[in-house]
């Protein structure tokens, strides 16, 4: 009765630090004229729905392209983490600890830091203003997120699966593919889920690197937040916070069906 | 290992490099009759970076000017909101990096943005007198200096604002009609009033009129920089902001960090007053449903800046015939009535509205602004112009020395 009534009290904590914001956001999104001593907006209107709706085009295209380049930045990580995860899981050599460190940097350096030097390589390069600049950037300063996951995942089954099958008579590559990709598949989504967050938030590179030229949501959800449009701006974060969950949502779907098929 | 990864990484990053042939810029197109140039412009596209922080811009400029463009001349504009330092930098950056052809072909840009740019040779020009609706409807002596900086065509006008305070009626309703008013209302009211603070635009903006309300007027400033003549009058200045400083909004321990921060605590009642540079901003954000439908705006008797806004194309444009095209369009009177509906945006011509024929002038003349933006007339008695960027520079390095940090 007690543990209950604490959970219950945990549960209104959590409801409050979650959805309290979302409330106050959505009040700010449908409510104009909000101004002490109000404690509500004093009119509610669809305002700032009708704006963006306007602009649906505009800012549907944003976010296709947001959506794009981050589900792209997560592939590219997946793809290139892949194989030097499995070494650093199963392989001790000297310097391995230095090596991993030295892996991990870009997530701990400001992106601001390597951004600038990178952006001149990245114009030299042709790249500047492209959608492929951009998912390489966003890729430099990410992968590290999937890098520790793809560890944690090569540590988390017996390396003998991989043996078995290649005694069955598997090949590498049907190795890779029927054993030990669906036993990596959890933490890759583990770990592509956050390379997709930290690509779809990103602000500053995406500017930098794609110059306008690569729409981002964030790009222009930005200067709406830094002006005094609050129902706008309020709107529009909203949507930015249901395409991941949208999206984790379809993941986790997909998962299941996934591993039940697979009998798991 | 590393060198293993690094050298796969380079490898993905070459195969994913898909290199531009190089385009040569056209140095006739200056050349051209303006309809060579609109014939060229046809099916091109314009990127046009500017600010994004107003949606109602915004939804003009995707609304409006982008399927007029389309309609009348073929052309596909699109919008990307970046401030101007960032895009300023972005170009710098490009220069230095030796990229001949950019992304931006059009930029809405102001001030000391405009000379950084002017100044390491990254716009394309003289193009303004090129333009058809610049020749016959623009004053050449209104668009001739931005902040004290020769345009000399690099850049066409598009738009003028002038400097207001805003204030609710509701709660307010007779506000200080000068600045020596304004002083005894703060000094009266202790908390209700705060100012943005420079650089910010609209921070800078506010210390520069008072300058000129507290030294006796623009006039002496507008030939060029001198040095005795700063030191001689900033200090009354400095002496009147720290006056007002301990009946600031938080004492005047800290101050918003722009006017958008301004604007959030005046429409939370928190202050009593807030400011703008462009006089139908209270329309817009009493439209908007942030600002109480009592809100009006008001000019000191001592003096309110204008100034004129204007576009630029970079010279590294890949499409710098549909970006005079755009420039040209924007000047038209349509396009500037369009955009001085307050329903749209409410900004100010840039076209000189006597040199229209009498049609055009009369619906310049019976657009209703509303009642929170004064009448072009009620502007103009109190319109003074800016101070040359250098005064600009001091006066913001100077505030944060003798006002922030006294």
């Amino acid at each position: 009765m007690r543990g209950a009534g604490r959970d219950l009290a945990f549960l209104a904590f959590l409801a409050l630090i979650f959805a309290g914001p979302l409330a106050v956001l959505t009040a700010y999104a449908f409510g104009s004229v909000w101004a002490f001593p109000d404690l509500w907006p004093r009119r509610f209107d669809l305002r700032a729905a009708t704006y963006v709706l306007s602009q649906a085009r505009e800012l549907g295209a944003s976010l296709a392209s947001s959506v794009g380049y981050s589900l792209a930045t997560a592939l590219a990580a997946f793809v290139l983490c892949l194989a030097p995860a499995r070494v650093l899981a199963r392989q001790s050599f000297a310097g391995k600890h230095l090596i991993e460190g030295l892996l991990l940097a870009p997530a701990l350096v400001p992106s601001m830091t390597f951004a600038l030097g990178a952006q001149t390589l990245l114009i030299r390069l042709g790249l500047s203003d492209t959608w492929p600049g951009v998912v390489a950037m966003l890729t430099a300063m990410s992968y590290p997120y999937m890098l520790r996951a793809l560890i944690a995942g090569h540590q988390s089954f017996d390396p003998a699966y991989a043996a078995c099958a290649m005694n069955l008579g598997a090949g590498r590559l049907r190795t890779l593919i029927s054993v030990e990709l669906p036993l990596i598949l959890p933490a890759a989504l583990a770990g592509g889920t956050v390379v997709f967050l930290v690509a779809f938030s990103e602000y500053f590179l995406v500017f930098l690197v794609g110059g306008g030229a690569v729409p981002s949501f964030a790009g222009a959800l930005f200067p709406l937040l830094t002006s005094s449009s609050h129902s706008v701006a309020a709107l529009l974060t909203l949507v930015f916070l249901a395409v991941p969950l949208v999206l984790f949502a379809a993941i986790e779907l997909f998962v299941r069906r996934k591993y039940r098929r697979m009998g798991l | 290992m590393r060198t293993a990864l690094s050298l796969a990484l380079l490898v993905l990053t070459l195969a994913l490099a898909c290199s531009e042939p190089e385009k040569k810029p056209e140095a006739a197109l200056l050349d051209q009759d303006f309809a060579a140039v609109t014939a060229k412009a046809k099916g091109q596209t314009v990127r046009w970076y500017m600010y994004g922080g107003f949606a109602h811009v915004n939804a003009w400029v995707d609304g409006y000017v982008a399927p007029e463009l389309k309609a009348r001349h073929g052309i596909t504009l699109e919008r990307v909101p970046m401030d101007a330092a960032v895009f300023v930098n972005k170009m710098l950056a490009e220069k230095a990096a030796g990229k001949a052809e950019g992304a931006i072909d059009l930029l809405w840009i102001n001030g000391e943005n405009f000379r950084n740019t002017m100044e390491a040779g990254l716009l394309f020009g003289p193009f303004a007198d090129k333009l058809p609706n610049f020749k016959a409807y623009v004053d050449p002596a209104g668009a001739a200096y931005d902040f004290g900086y020769p345009v000399k065509g690099y850049e066409s006008p598009w738009g003028r604002a002038q400097f207001v305070f805003e204030h609710d009626a509701a709660r307010t309703p007779t506000p200080p009609e000068n600045v020596a008013a304004l002083k005894a209302w703060i000094l009266a009211h202790p908390g209700r009033f705060t100012y943005p603070m420079p650089p910010d635009f609209t921070g800078s903006a506010f210390i520069r009129q008072l300058f000129y309300a507290l030294t006796g007027g623009y006039e002496q400033y507008m030939q060029g920089y001198d040095q005795a003549l700063f030191e001689r009058n900033a200090p009354a200045l400095w002496a009147w902001l720290n006056e007002i400083k301990p009946a600031l909004w938080q004492a005047g321990r800290s101050y918003p960090r722009d006017s958008a921060a301004l604007d959030t605590l005046f429409a939370r009642g928190e202050v009593d007053f807030s400011m703008s540079y462009h006089p139908s901003h209270a329309a817009s954000k009493i439209l908007e449903g942030t600002y109480p439908a009592t809100v009006r705006t008001f000019v000191p008797t001592d003096g309110s800046l204008y100034n004129t806004h204007f576009l630029a194309i970079p010279a590294n444009s890949p499409h710098q015939a549909a970006a005079m095209v755009a420039a040209d369009f924007l000047l038209s009177p349509e396009a500037q009535l369009a955009k001085f509906d307050p329903r749209n945006w409410g900004d100010f011509p840039a076209i000189d509205v006597n040199r229209l024929p009498d049609d055009w002038r009369n619906k310049f003349a019976d657009q209703d602004l509303g009642p929170a933006t004064l009448t072009p007339a009620a502007l103009a008695k109190v319109a003074v112009p800016e101070i040359p960027a250098r005064y600009l520079e001091l006066l913001e390095a100077g505030w944060e020395a003798n006002v922030l940090h006294r």
